[in-house]
């Protein structure tokens, strides 16, 4: 009964294939002394046994087929994080020490005056750049993969029509119809 | 070679400007994802929706991610948090549920002849009360049941998942089949299972 008590807490993980093999064997040692036990780890296993099939769903190949395109679709047409300004915690950050320190009112005053240039010259720089976007690499990564998803997709359509087309013998529509298909690629 | 140590080669790749490589990291693991959502949020849409917005927030914090924990892992603490807004978000907006009622697409039909549509029946509803039982569960029981049992994860990685210790792993899914066993006690009448 002590022992019953006391291996009772691992009959579940025994139930769930959890335990390593000297508390397996523990386990099962006891089981056959004792039916009481054996009864309750059956009746777990035979709970589990029915989870088991009501929870298997049918998943739909081309919906994963597509996650990878979509994945990528996604990244391009979302614009990337805001990259947190480190020159605005950093003047924070000098505002906020000079403060604490209690520095006299000059350093203080030079301290805002530079702040006001940096600043004026840091939204002059984004005006002057606001024509010629910078080039971002995760964006322009993105795009790559989806046109390389799009060539792999049109080269797999025409191998598949040519295989089509040469096996019913028909080499004059099989040629027809990869000219089509290279039309259509870019 | 080890499946976290092929993830780990493959991340090391993304980071050092590989980007195809985070393509080998999506094949690996989009079906599990898929599965795990599908479980979760019970509706195709959503899922496949959820399952598109894991890969895009672990391909914008890839970067700068450190192995702390498997890549898999990781993956599975993105889509368990997407899972809890999508409830949460879902609590607030009530709308029809597709739980019971289009989530199961095999319908039974008669015009396969070995079919047995009376048994099939039976079997759909066997499954509908099974998966109402689970619902019952906790969200955490829940959690721990469906990561252990249908995606196959050890104890370790449902701890680095759900960010609870080892022991408060184990007496969830403890108390979880515990409550399933006396939940689903009606079913085993007339079954042999």
């Amino acid at each position: 009964m002590k022992q019953c008590k006391q291996l009772e807490k691992f009959y579940t993980e025994y139930a769930c294939d959890l335990l390593d093999e000297e508390q397996v064997a523990r386990v099962e040692e006891h089981l056959h002394s004792c039916s009481a036990c054996a009864d309750e780890v059956e009746s777990l296993q035979k709970t589990l046994r029915l989870t088991e099939g009501a929870e298997e769903l049918p998943i739909p190949l081309v919906v994963l087929d597509n996650i990878e395109m979509n994945v990528y679709k996604r990244l391009a047409t979302e614009s990337p994080p805001p990259q947190r300004s480190h020159f605005f915690a950093k003047c924070v950050a000098a505002f906020q020490l000079f403060s604490v320190k209690r520095q006299p009112a000059w350093i203080l005053c030079s301290a805002l005056a530079t702040l006001v240039l940096v600043i004026g010259i840091s939204i002059a720089t984004i005006f002057i750049n606001r024509g010629h976007q910078s080039v971002d690499i995760p964006i322009q990564s993105s795009y790559e993969r989806i046109e390389l998803y799009r060539q792999t997709e049109i080269q797999n359509n025409r191998n598949e029509a040519l295989e089509t087309m040469h096996l019913k013998g028909d080499d004059q529509l099989a040629t027809l119809q990869l000219l089509a298909l290279v039309e259509q690629a870019p | 070679m080890d499946r976290i140590v092929e993830d780990e080669i493959l991340v090391t790749q993304f980071q050092a400007g590989r980007p195809d490589a985070f393509d080998d990291l999506m094949k690996r693991y989009k079906g599990q994802i898929y599965a795990y959502l599908l479980r979760s949020v019970k509706n195709y849409e959503d899922a496949e929706e959820l399952t598109i917005e894991v890969f895009f927030k672990a391909y914008r914090a890839l970067d700068t991610w450190k192995p702390q924990a498997r890549f898999s892992s990781w993956l599975y603490k993105i889509a368990h948090n997407l899972s809890i807004d999508f409830h949460r978000a879902k609590s607030r907006r009530p709308t029809y549920s597709l739980d019971d009622e289009e989530f199961i697409i095999n319908e039974p039909t008669a015009n396969d002849l070995w079919s047995n549509p009376e048994w099939e029946v039976e079997e759909k509803d066997r499954h509908r009360v099974i998966r109402e039982a689970i619902d019952q569960l906790s969200p955490k029981q829940k959690a721990v049941f469906m990561l252990n049992r249908y995606q196959g994860l050890q104890i370790k990685e449902i701890t680095e998942v759900l960010g609870m210790a080892e022991g408060t792993v184990k007496i969830h899914l403890h108390r979880a089949v515990k409550k399933l066993q006396t939940l689903l006690l009606p079913l085993w009448d007339g079954n042999e299972i």
